[in-house]
């Protein structure tokens, strides 16, 4: 082989391994660093939580209370005066900074003691831009506030980040997702469906995709995992 | 160059790389091309 030619081939083979460190270095981000990234920002919203909601938030961590709990807390919900309601209402409007969070979410499947999808609560934050992304899953500031008339929707990465939607097409009819708001007010919703969309498919994010009238939990994530070609969406209604 | 004197640049070039790449190159390339779980415009119109 010339020199020249050998010069090539050496020049070859050290682009080769540049690229394969550069690869593996993507690997550690996605796979590694956006994992910590977003658990660390979870422990600060975890944090952010207890301050702001405090004492009043007493179902965060307790999805195995149990329904007589659950009722009493509804009555109690249901005694309140109209005026309260009224200033429930008005604060559940007001709006929310971007990135900080905006409710709790836990999946609980009736009957069992392992939940789907994610294990303990995920705070949800204010928006679905790519930072507030890497934070956890975020609400869709155009749809309703958690607990509200009409759609509440989330956004939530399904690999990287903290992977909290990973599991999201373990969801079955039946399953329960509880939302506790910023007041520390527990909303449940029932899983109805799930489908696969286009990520055109805005519809999904209307007042009422079901056309059920009931106010709605949507849940979005990244299908198939480790691609955007398209999005899965879980529906749930509220029942209580 | 000094030897020491070379491996500490070599250091500092791979570090300045991995900070460069870690903090702007991946998360531009990750938002751009592979992951955004929202539907529609909403990303934008949100992040705006």
């Amino acid at each position: 082989m010339s020199g020249a030619a050998a010069r090539a081939v050496r020049g070859v083979g050290w682009l080769l391994i540049a690229a394969g460190v550069l690869v593996g270095l993507y690997l550690v981000y996605e796979l590694l660093f956006t994992n910590v990234a977003t658990s660390r920002a979870q422990d600060a919203l975890a944090d952010e939580w207890s301050q702001s909601v405090g004492e009043s938030d007493r179902s965060v961590g307790e999805s195995d209370r149990s329904v007589g709990e659950r009722d009493r807390s509804v009555e109690t919900e249901g005694s309140r005066g109209a005026d309260e309601r009224t200033e429930d209402s008005r604060r559940q409007a007001e709006p929310v900074d971007l990135g900080a969070a905006v409710a709790a979410l836990q999946f609980v499947r009736p009957g069992s003691q392992r939940p789907p999808v994610h294990e303990g609560p995920l705070f949800i934050v204010e928006g679905v831009g790519f930072a507030e992304l890497q934070r956890g899953p975020g609400h869709y500031p155009s749809t309703a506030p958690p607990g509200g008339d009409g759609n509440f929707a989330v956004a939530g990465h399904r690999t990287t980040f903290g992977a909290p939607f990973f599991n999201l097409d373990d969801l079955r009819a039946g399953d329960e997702v509880h939302v506790t708001d910023r007041r520390g007010r527990r909303h449940t919703y029932e899983i109805r469906e799930q489908r696969v969309v286009g990520p055109g498919d805005s519809w999904v994010l209307g007042p009422d995709p079901l056309g059920s009238g009931v106010s709605t939990l949507t849940l979005t994530t990244c299908e198939p995992r480790f691609s955007d070609a398209q999005r899965l969406v879980v529906f749930a209604e509220m029942i209580t | 160059m000094n030897r020491a004197v070379r491996t500490v640049v070599l250091i500092l070039v791979a570090a300045a790389v991995i900070v460069v790449l870690f903090g702007f190159v991946f998360p531009w390339f990750d938002r751009t091309f592979i992951s955004d779980p929202t539907l529609g415009s909403m990303r934008a119109g949100a992040s705006a």
